[in-house]
């Protein structure tokens, strides 16, 4: 599966935010879950608006949420 | 291998309503009038037969993606996402652009027939083929589309 340069520690995050399940998420940020099963496992890069409503939804600044790798 | 989301279930339930329109139109032309593949042209049958198409496929996709719904929910406990959100719309987006680039090359490839002297039967048969290549090509782009995550 091709993985996006974009990683993300949503999973990470979650779990501080009490456990809060992909489905919980996925609603606060209107998204599917599978779009959130797809950005945890690295093969999906959202935009910059749902990226910025993920990060507003943990109250963490961007980079926090999401970091850019370039390939090489 | 990892299981199957909805929307990858969706697009291969899909493929099979079309595999189904696709069925129907064989029968119907090649069964049941086999006749109008020879001899004079029938316009009216072959305008018939190709309106008669989108219903079809409209109707079978309705009726397959309730199938999928209840079997769905039934079998996993998921439901519908009921939403369209902006994967499934890039999803959807790169699909159309593989299934128009099809469907124009079918319609080109429709006219050889009429170029070469043939009969007009065989380009309605080059149109309806180019729109079903055209179908699968959308359902099988999605499906692969959404598996690799986008």
């Amino acid at each position: 599966m091709a993985k996006t340069q974009i990683q993300n520690n949503i999973r990470k995050l979650r779990f501080f935010e009490d456990e809060m399940t992909q489905q919980q998420l996925a609603e606060k940020v209107g998204v599917t879950r599978q779009t959130i099963i797809a950005m945890e496992k690295g093969k999906y890069a959202p935009s910059l608006e749902l990226a910025f409503k993920i990060a507003h939804v943990f109250k963490v600044p961007l980079d926090e949420v999401f970091t850019y790798h370039p390939e090489g | 291998m990892e299981p199957l989301s909805f929307q990858e279930k969706k697009s291969l339930a899909n493929l099979f309503s079309v595999l189904l329109v696709i069925g129907w139109f064989v029968w119907y032309v090649w069964y049941r009038h086999p006749a109008e593949l020879s001899g004079e042209v029938d316009f009216a049958f072959w305008g018939k037969t190709m309106l008669w198409l989108m219903p079809l496929q409209i109707g079978a996709s309705i009726l397959i993606h309730i199938l999928l719904v209840i079997l769905n929910t039934i079998a996993t406990r998921e439901e519908d996402p009921g939403i369209e959100d902006e994967r499934d719309k890039m999803v959807d987006m790169r699909a159309g652009q593989f299934t128009l680039s099809i469907f124009a090359l079918g319609f080109v490839l429709s006219m050889i027939p009429l170029a070469l002297g043939y009969s007009p039967v065989w380009m309605f048969v080059g149109l309806a083929g180019g729109l079903f290549l055209s179908q699968i090509t959308w359902c099988l782009t999605q499906f692969y589309l959404y598996r690799r995550g986008y």
